[in-house]
């Protein structure tokens, strides 16, 4: 007698188009997109927590220790100079908005962006200030598509690798 | 029975040492646990604010994995410092600092400078019992021929002072953020009880004490009437002033932080031949001229 018992899936079936394969095709898109034909990049500093001297109470570090930079292709928002009149003087700032590529650097250049790490774009450091996921991928809310990240201009005073 | 002595480390107070002590007082006299939905926990006192590479890399029971805050917090922020020359502390009148390189106002401490003292008294006593050629005895009994105890008055001491201690009034903001108005009353009571029917209390930080009072107005805030999109929120701010003292220009001094003087035991004239124009037989190294 045949065996016509059914059983359940433990998980329920990926959907028809929208499963890894296509996520990958839309990496493959995206990185050649952004390093083959844009090619824009940044410097990136990862500022080490564990080997920085930090103050103990003010939690600040007149001296940042990061790890070694990593060279990532991006897209860059080049947000232009705002001059402004202060009592110190004429002051000039300039911010960007790094966009990356989330599985680019998380999985292959194993780089997790956070506020506070640095940029250097051209020849200027620029502190991430704010962080933004906006795109899941095909609506997956663990497939995120980018990681934007608000970057203003870092004062030599605060963060100076040259 | 001999004294005891003891060593005193003695630095400078600065601000840094004194916001140290208002952190310290409310991270462990105070001590502020709460209710939360993993049982009683220890609110965690953060100075206001720590650079956002900190912030961002914080370690996981102040904020959760997507970065989000986990409340309860305290936050600690010195709002305002004010010279106030009618709330002097204890050093009331001004003394001027020593006006040459050393500086420094007030004496703290004296001590005898052994080795300087027992020179003078050991070339007082060869003065008085050696003297014979060929005799190489350094030290002697300070007696006289009747084996009466002679009193050494060349005591060389050193006396330390240090700058007068500017007092400063200093305001520190503490902000209590909850999610339940239960965490809230239970945070802010002790601020209020701590000092029982005064406001009064005392912290200290590297041998330093500043006296300190808890401010009676508590300001309490919610968005619990507008929540809209927002998270329930409870706030509540209690300032506390603190009678502090400074010593010195910190790191910016040109005079040392502590100084010590040696006091002049004998004045010596050297005898001068100038009339005579003598040619001096006996200058030692340093050029100092002996008769």
């Amino acid at each position: 007698m045949a065996d016509n018992k059914w059983s359940q899936p433990a998980n329920p079936p990926p959907p028809l188009f929208l499963g890894e394969k296509e996520r990958n095709l839309v990496k493959q898109v995206n990185d050649e997109l952004i390093e083959r034909v844009i090619g824009q990049q940044v410097l990136y500093y990862p500022i080490s927590k564990e080997h920085t001297d930090f103050h103990s109470l003010y939690r600040e570090a007149i001296e940042k220790t990061f790890l070694p930079p990593i060279r990532v292709y991006a897209l860059v928002e080049w947000e232009g100079h705002e001059t402004t009149n202060t009592s110190a003087g004429i002051d000039r700032r300039s911010s960007i908005t790094v966009h990356f590529h989330k599985r680019r650097l998380t999985e292959d250049q194993d780089l997790f962006v956070r506020e506070g790490d640095f940029v250097l774009y051209g020849s200027h450091y620029y502190e991430i200030v704010t962080l933004n996921e906006t795109k899941q991928i095909f609506g997956q809310v663990a497939h995120k598509m980018e990681i934007s990240a608000k970057c203003i201009r870092a004062r030599k005073g605060l963060f100076n690798a040259s | 029975m001999p004294v005891k002595l003891k060593e005193i480390p003695f630095m400078p107070s600065t601000l840094e040492t004194i916001d140290y002590a208002m952190y310290n007082w409310l991270n462990e006299e105070l001590n502020l646990f709460t209710t939360t939905n993993e049982g009683w926990s220890k609110v965690p006192i953060i100075w206001a604010t720590a650079e956002r590479f900190i912030q961002s890399k914080e370690a996981s029971e102040l904020r959760d994995q997507d970065g989000t805050l986990i409340l309860p917090r305290v936050t600690l922020e010195r709002t305002a410092v004010v010279k106030d020359l009618t709330k002097k502390g204890s050093v009331w009148g001004n003394v001027q600092r020593i006006n040459d390189k050393k500086g420094g106002s007030i004496t703290v401490a004296r001590r005898i400078k052994q080795d300087k003292t027992s020179n003078f008294a050991n070339a007082d006593s060869r003065r008085l019992r050696g003297g014979v050629a060929g005799n190489k005895q350094s030290t002697y009994p300070r007696r006289d021929a009747f084996g009466r105890f002679i009193s050494n008055d060349k005591i060389v001491y050193e006396t330390i002072s240090i700058s007068i201690p500017v007092y400063l009034d200093i305001t520190y903001s503490i902000v209590i953020k909850t999610e339940y108005q239960q965490q809230m009353n239970e945070l802010v009571t002790p601020f209020m009880t701590k000092t029982d029917g005064l406001n009064y209390f005392v912290m200290s930080n590297e041998n330093h004490t500043y006296e300190a009072f808890v401010q009676g107005d508590v300001g309490l805030d919610n968005n619990i009437a507008s929540m809209e999109t927002e998270n329930r929120k409870y706030e509540s701010k209690v300032d506390i002033k603190v009678l502090g003292y400074v010593n010195g220009e910190d790191k910016n001094a040109e005079q040392p932080k502590i100084v010590i003087r040696e006091n002049a035991v004998e004045v010596k004239i050297p005898r001068e031949k100038v009339i005579f124009g003598d040619i001096p037989e006996h200058i030692d190294k340093r050029g100092f001229y002996k008769e």
